[in-house]
Parts: structure tokens; sequence; C-alpha cells
């Protein structure tokens, strides 16, 4: 299990997970989950894509594995989210990685692949925002006066369970699984967690949109609750060379309860780019 | 590129080994464990196509047997036994808290499967091997010797790295493989030292399961590559009718080598097996 160890800075963890011919120098893939998640969200979409790809799964700060001694309110930035990002790659020796994140981790994405472009061989966003709408804050007070109270009074897992179950999952996804990633969201510290909301609230990453040089994969819902359409339309409007595939449901993590379908488009995109042969 | 996975000190030796598991954890029944158990000087990393191929819905054990790759080197003078070295996979399962496995064995390494199946019935699942003999042919034995009064001879004029260059052929269509393979397969073989190189041969030629096969109890598939000398695809047709759950399975076009050059085919048959009533 790697740790990334900086002086100043919380110290980063990450799994990495590589089936790939030892022979072969093949390329990293970076999976980015998103807010409140870890590294062991990606777990269903390893057996896909490591066979091709060195895969690489961060904790973000304060997240997983990854340290959370850090000032909060002063932690949470673009610049230092970025800086742990290049300090992962930095750390793998890889000149550049083929970058997927889903939601946050996308939002993130976005923001690097523009700031360095000469790191980032293709970008893939899973259910991925590009701003956090108006009607979304409002749809995620749960009887609150706003989020960062409801996550005050309903705690990290509260929360998540009452997040999870109207937007993100569909009814019928697995019981199991709801219970498995409450408890996984619930492990983060509400602190963190709110301090994220504050920093999230007016953030956009769409001044970042023309500076992506990378070709761009974009797995949506149909009609997703966070990242709909209109969210969809600025990307492809920003973007110089998008893909936009949705998958059948409108709920908004396909990246947990579809991850054969979504890690299957991720390896054609990434293997397309690279020229190089697949199975899926 | 050496990499570590974990080590478990069982019965005095070290033995490294890797658990990978991508299954769903929120279960409540735990996944079946596979235990793909390399042939002879192999290591782990043999099998590293095959584990994702298996994971999404099995925990996969794989491990170096004594000698092999990363597990504790015996000094000069140590003889391999066979049944000591099947009992070493047993204390590795236990260790891990793992009751029983389907066992996945090459060569050599589908013979210490048998092994256990005989010894400990109850802790394998089922048994799937690729150009697994049930005995080493004297004539395979010959082969290997390179010119060299015997193959213990090659290994001590050569060492294991260089007699392993000169003999690939015989266990990879070297044709179909990339010569980067060919340089990484001898490298990765030459981590085991002559001397264990040596007793390790001397032990496995000497395993008889011929006797034997009617008490596998296992359901046990033998995969053959189709492309390989007579005298084998007819020890396996032979082996696959005294097997009381034996099947046979060829794979056109593979001679030796099947498990790394057909990783894809190979777990298409034994999930194909699984399935099957009685597999």
């Amino acid at each position: 299990m790697p740790y990334v160890e900086r002086p100043g800075e919380p110290t980063l963890h990450y799994e990495l997970d590589d089936y790939t011919d030892p022979w072969k120098n093949a390329p990293y893939l970076l999976l980015q989950h998103g807010f409140a998640r870890n590294a062991r969200f990606w777990y269903s979409w390893v057996p896909y894509l490591s066979r091709f790809f060195k895969v690489v799964r961060p904790d973000l700060r304060g997240l997983g594995k990854s340290s959370a001694s850090f000032d909060f309110e002063t932690g949470l930035s673009l610049e230092h989210y970025l800086g742990d990002i290049k300090a992962i790659i930095d750390h793998l020796g890889a000149p550049s990685v083929h970058y997927c994140g889903e939601s946050l981790g996308g939002i993130l994405g976005i923001a690097f692949a523009a700031q360095h472009p000469d790191r980032v061989r293709t970008l893939n966003l899973v259910s991925t925002p590009v701003y956090i709408s108006e009607q979304n804050k409002k749809n995620t007070t749960y009887g609150y006066a706003n989020r960062i109270e409801a996550l005050r009074e309903m705690g990290s897992k509260g929360w998540a369970e009452a997040s999870n179950s109207g937007r993100r999952f569909p009814p019928d996804a697995d019981p199991g699984l709801l219970r498995w990633t409450a408890d996984e969201m619930g492990k983060a510290d509400v602190e963190l967690l709110i301090a994220g909301q504050h920093w999230v609230h007016d953030l956009t990453v769409v001044p970042f949109l023309s500076r992506i040089r990378a070709p761009v994969l974009g797995l949506y819902p149909t009609s997703g609750p966070i990242a709909g359409d209109e969210q969809i339309e600025i990307l492809r409007n920003g973007v110089r060379n998008i893909r936009i595939v949705r998958q059948p449901t409108n709920y908004h993590s396909i990246q947990s309860f579809m991850p054969a379908a979504c890690a299957r488009e991720v390896l054609r995109f990434a293997a397309e780019h690279e020229g190089s042969a697949y199975q899926e | 590129m050496a990499k570590v996975f974990h080590m478990a000190r069982v019965a005095g030796v070290e033995l490294h080994y890797d658990l990978a598991d991508y299954t769903d954890p929120w279960r409540t029944n735990p996944a079946e464990t596979f235990l793909l158990y390399p042939g002879y000087c192999r290591n782990v990393e043999f099998w590293h196509a095959w584990v994702p191929l298996l994971a999404r819905d099995y925990r996969v054990l794989r491990m170096d047997p004594v000698g092999y790759g990363h597990s504790t080197k015996p000094p000069p003078g140590f003889e391999y036994n066979a049944e000591r070295t099947a009992r070493d996979a047993l204390d590795l399962m236990d260790h891990l808290g793992i009751d029983r496995v389907h066992w996945v064995g090459e060569s050599t390494g589908g013979k210490i499967g048998m092994l256990i199946a005989l010894m400990a019935p109850e802790r394998i699942a089922s048994i799937s091997t690729c150009n697994t003999t049930a005995k080493t042919a004297e004539k395979q034995a010959g082969t290997y010797a390179i010119g060299e009064a015997s193959q213990a001879a090659a290994l001590e004029k050569y060492g294991v790295g260089e007699w392993c260059r000169r003999t690939l052929h015989y266990r990879v269509n070297t044709s179909k493989i990339p010569p980067e393979l060919g340089k990484w397969w001898a490298r990765e073989m030459d981590r085991v030292p002559p001397h264990l190189a040596i007793s390790a041969f001397e032990c496995f030629t000497k395993i008889d399961l011929w006797p034997r096969l009617a008490e596998i109890q296992a359901p046990t598939l033998l995969i053959l590559g189709e492309d390989c000398p007579e005298n084998r695809r007819m020890q396996l047709t032979e082996m696959s009718r005294l097997l009381p759950r034996g099947k046979l399975v060829r794979l056109e076009g593979y001679d030796f080598g099947i498990h790394y050059l057909a990783p894809e085919r190979c777990v298409a048959a034994i999930r194909d097996f699984l399935r099957q009533p009685g597999g």
C-alpha cells in the first residue's frame, strides 16, 4: 500500500492494482473518487481495467487512508487538490496518466487536465457536474435550512443514507450495496465534509473547459439529478474533443451500480487512444 | 522489477503470496477462492493475466512454493518432499482462514493439487490443470538435459536462468510470444537457485499419480494444448478416463504454456466446467 509523504502536507494513500504484462510498459489509469467517498469505491472496476492499465486509486486528502491531519478551513482548495493529484502521479514516476473521476473526482480532473495538459492522456468523467446547481443545493437539505446544517445534524452516515436513497441509487439497488456505501461514506469526518460543502458551494470549473487538450469521455445517466442535460450541454460547448455516453438510468451513482458498463466504456476510450489491443 | 506482495510465516518457512479480492464487500456468504499454483520453478507472477479474469467473482490466491519466487530458499542439502510441499499450501490456507479452494495448477502445479485432493479431499472444491501429466515421461526428462548427462547436470552447468532460456521452446511456443516475454520468463525462473531446481526436479519426476487417480473425488478438469506430442495427448485422455469426475478439454492451436498463451480460453473452460452439474 503506497503512501506519498510530503513535508507540510497531509500524507496521501493510493491503491495500485497492476495485472499488466511485466515486460510491457503499460500506461497508468488513475481512478479518482468523489465527495465523502474513498479508493475502495472503485473495487468493482479493477478487474475490467487492470489487465491493460496500471490502475491507481488515490484517497483524497482527509478520506480513506489519506491523512486528515490538516486545517480543513484552509486546506481544501482546488490548488491543494490538484497538488495532491500531481504528487501522486510524480510518485508513480509516470509522465502522464489516463484520468477517470466520478462526480467531484471528475471536477478535479477537468481542472487538472486544464492546468497540467501534458500529464493527462485521456480524461474520463463519470456523472461529473461542472458546478453545483441551485436546484441540487435545494434538493439536498433534507428538511434543514441548508446543506451544511443537514450534514451537521445528520452526521456523515445519516446524510449519506438520505442522499443515497433518493438520488444516487435506484429503488431496486442491492440493499447490501446501499448499506456498504453509507458505512463507507459514514467513516468521513463530518467536519471535513462540512468544510468540503463550503468549498464546492460556489465552485465552477467552466473556465477550465476550453483549456483541456486531452480527449474527453463523459459517462452520464440518461437524466441525472446532479449532472443533468444543462451541465452536459456546457461540457459539449466548452470542450474541444468530447464523447458523451449515456447509461440507461436516472440515478447519479452509475459508478457504483453499473461498474461493468462504465468500466468497459473507459477501457475502450483509453485503449483506442493508445491504439492498444484490449479484450472486454 | 521484483514486486513483493505479502509474506506468511507458516511451519518454519516464509511463503510469498497474494490474495486478490474485488468481489462485493457486503456479501454475507464470502466468495469462493481460487488458488493458482505455479509449475516448475515458476511463481506468483506467472498468473498475473488470470487474476482479473476471475477476481470479480472469486477471491484469487497465488503463492510461491518453497524455493520459488520470493518464498524461503532452503540451503544446499535440502530435499523436496511432495507431501511437505502440498502441506505448505494447506498451511497457507489455514493461515488465511480459507477452508476450501478451487485449485488451478499448471504442469507440476497440477500434481500438487491432486496430491492435496488425496491427502485432504475436503479442502479441494475442484481441480483444473494445464498440461499436467500423472507422471513425467522419461523422454521429457531427457529433453531437458539439453546435451548434458542429466537435467541436474544441465542446471548445474548453466544455472536456472540460462537453462530456462535454452529450454524455453519446450515450455512455450516461442513463435507466439514476444522476445521480451521469454527474457522475463527466464529472469523469473532464475530466482530459484540451482540446488533447489535440481531437488525439485528429482522430487517431481518421482511422483506417480497413476495408481491413485481413481481415488480423486474432486471434479477435475484437464486442459491440454491440442498441438502437443501424441504421447501427452494419450496420457491425458487416459487420465480423464480414470478420474471419477474427470473431464478433458483440448485447446486448439496451442501446445505447452497454454496457461500463459491463452488465459482467457483456460478461464472460460474452467468457468464452464464449474457451471456443469457436479462440476
